[in-house]
């Protein structure tokens, strides 16, 4: 139920912290389009629509961090804005986890022979499991994000050298691929 | 392998890197951080590096006769040196199938060697192939940045049509083979019917001896009987039903079901049977014998559709029976004559010397006509059918299978064509 309703809170919470440039002043109603087009996904069961309203606060959260610094305004507290990030990506794919219940357990509604009825306990320890795995991730990466932050406010790196902050950026970049590609090959395309 | 949402966090977490250094903002460079140990975690924890799974599915059964349930069974056994904590298994089946026990699309958990077995039943469907498959399952990490796939190839349900039990029509072909039978081979031989009478010679059967001649010729007379014999039948379904559109498929499955029953009573009865399928869809089934070979002839005779014929079948018909049968066999034509252009082929075949005969599954009249044109249409038709006939009876035996009627009546009445004596 908490994932289902997450735009509730979710929305407000990332809405009110951004700059009133980026929803053009309209706080509010950004706000209720939101969690509307969130709710409606979760509760129509249209992932599309889930998915927009996850991606829009996700947007929001960087597009309000980029506006504020343009216009020079007060910068956010570094672990809210982590913590509102990583929340922003755990309801995201935890709504994923429910809508992929929702239409798996469609297709078995109705049916109560032995073969179905097993299958819907397969499907229901399958998605408590993923909402297990993926809330234990989320905490460790949250915990391993903050002390990093830690760790990187005890170094301080002048950001005026160019030079070396896009060779930081190039080393980052690189560490990410090795991170995203490390014993993994692409995703091939699946013919139809 | 990763996956495309994983491109799309990489891509994101790239746009935070350059916009924090364009706008020199460490807190946009720090929302880099999640998705970096997001990928370092699901990479290490989510998913083992080395994943192998035992994949196989089989349909039980995998022909049927349409009158059963059809179960497909997945089985999947876990090998690798961890748990798999999203697994998906999907199956693809035809949209004509409709899935009443289980779904075709499952998710579940895989421990260390555990093994799973998901069933998922539906009705027979009609007559026809049906790829079931393939079966593809796809282990991933709880936030589907990494994949590893598995699947294993498409299996074919066949669903055949059930060959009813009938009694023989009065088949009469001049090659008979060498091996005994039911069809009489006009010489002397071991069978049933009575020949010729002879004197006894030692050695003779004494069931045979005849007591009345031997009586009235005061010596043993035996009866002689008429040899039996095997022979080698083509049944030619002509599929190429689309003059009648109104009643089509009714008229096509009884043809289908007309072929099937008539291979099953000849195989039953020894004679080596091959099928020619004719239409827009062509198959053809070499003369064989034996109870693999109905198997066959049913496998073959569940993929036929009616369409229309692209080589005439006065001509397909021809070539392949010179090719596949000895002469003088017999031909057995199913076909509902719609088109009157196969009675030359069929003239061809009587003048090449083998022994036609012709089963006419007939049309039934439809129940209402949207139009006195249409009306008009199906007497016209009608009209050319029996025409058609007509002029078939004067070569070869004709045998009409009206609506309603079993085909073992039907059968009982076919006779060999006399010849006429011209005077």
């Amino acid at each position: 139920m908490l994932v289902r309703l997450n735009y509730l809170v979710l929305a407000p919470w990332v809405i009110i912290g951004i700059p009133s440039l980026v929803s053009s002043g309209l706080h509010v109603p950004t706000m209720l389009i939101v969690s509307a087009v969130g709710l409606l996904g979760m509760l129509g069961k249209e992932e599309i629509f889930a998915r927009g309203a996850s991606v829009s606060l996700a947007g929001l959260i960087i597009g309000g961090k980029v506006v504020g610094d343009v216009l020079g305004s007060a910068a956010p507290d570094t672990a809210v804005l982590l913590v509102q990030f990583v929340a922003v990506i755990f309801f995201m794919e935890a709504s994923r986890v429910v809508l992929s219940f929702d239409g798996e357990s469609r297709e078995l509604a109705g049916k109560y022979d032995e073969l179905s009825m097993g299958l819907m306990r397969k499907l229901v320890e399958w998605t408590q499991g993923q909402l297990v795995g993926q809330a234990r991730i989320m905490l460790v990466v949250l915990g391993l994000s903050l002390v990093l932050l830690l760790v990187g406010g005890f170094t301080s790196i002048s950001i005026n050298q160019l030079g070396f902050s896009a060779g930081l950026v190039l080393v980052v970049v690189g560490v990410l691929l090795f991170l995203v590609t490390n014993r993994r090959e692409p995703e091939q395309r699946r013919s139809k | 392998m990763f996956t495309t949402k994983a491109s799309g966090y990489f891509a994101l977490a790239t746009i935070l890197l350059v916009l924090g250094l364009l706008l020199q903002d460490w807190q946009l460079v720090a929302l880099v951080l999640p998705v970096a140990s997001l990928f370092f975690l699901s990479n290490v924890w989510g998913l083992p590096e080395r994943v192998k799974v035992r994949l196989s599915h089989q349909v039980i059964p995998s022909d049927s006769f349409g009158d059963e349930d059809i179960r497909v069974r997945i089985e999947i056994s876990n090998e690798t040196n961890g748990n798999l904590s999203n697994v998906e298994v999907h199956e693809l089946v035809p949209d004509t199938i409709k899935i009443e026990k289980g779904a075709a699309r499952i998710r579940a958990q895989l421990k260390l060697l555990e093994k799973l077995e998901v069933q998922l039943g539906f009705p027979s469907p009609i007559r026809g192939h049906y790829p079931v498959g393939p079966v593809v399952v796809r282990a991933r990490d709880p936030f589907e940045l990494y994949l590893v796939e598995a699947k294993a190839e498409s299996e074919v349900l066949s669903i055949m049509p059930r060959p009813e039990r009938i009694r023989g029509a009065e088949l009469r072909p001049r090659h008979l083979g060498p091996w005994p039978g039911i069809i009489p081979a006009r010489t002397l031989g071991s069978g049933t019917e009575f020949y010729s009478m002879r004197g006894y010679v030692a050695g003779d059967d004494l069931k045979r001896i005849n007591w009345k001649a031997s009586a009235r010729h005061r010596r043993l007379i035996t009866n002689e009987t008429e040899a039996e014999r095997v022979t080698d039948v083509m049944i030619v379904l002509d599929t190429d039903v689309t003059f009648y559109e109104s009643a089509e498929a009714e008229l096509f499955e009884r043809g289908v079901r007309a072929a099937a029953s008539l291979a099953s009573l000849l195989l039953r009865q020894g004679n080596r049977v091959g099928m020619i399928l004719q239409g827009e869809e062509r198959g053809i089934a070499a003369p064989a014998f034996g109870k693999r070979h109905e198997r066959n002839i049913l496998y073959l005779l569940a993929a036929a559709k009616p369409g229309r014929a692209v080589i005439p079948t006065d001509y397909a018909v021809a070539l392949l029976a010179k090719l596949l049968l000895p002469a003088r066999a017999q031909i057995v034509i199913i076909t509902s004559l719609m088109d009157n252009t196969i009675v030359a082929g069929i003239r061809g075949l009587v003048t090449a010397g083998y022994s036609v005969l012709v089963l006419s599954p007939s049309p039934g009249v439809p129940v209402r006509f949207e139009s006195e044109s249409e009306e008009l249409a199906y007497r016209m038709l009608m009209l050319e059918r029996a025409n058609t006939l007509f002029s078939l009876e004067k070569i070869c035996s004709v045998s009409q299978w009206p609506v309603g009627i079993p085909l073992s009546v039907v059968l009982s009445k076919v006779r060999r064509l006399r010849p006429m004596i011209r005077v």
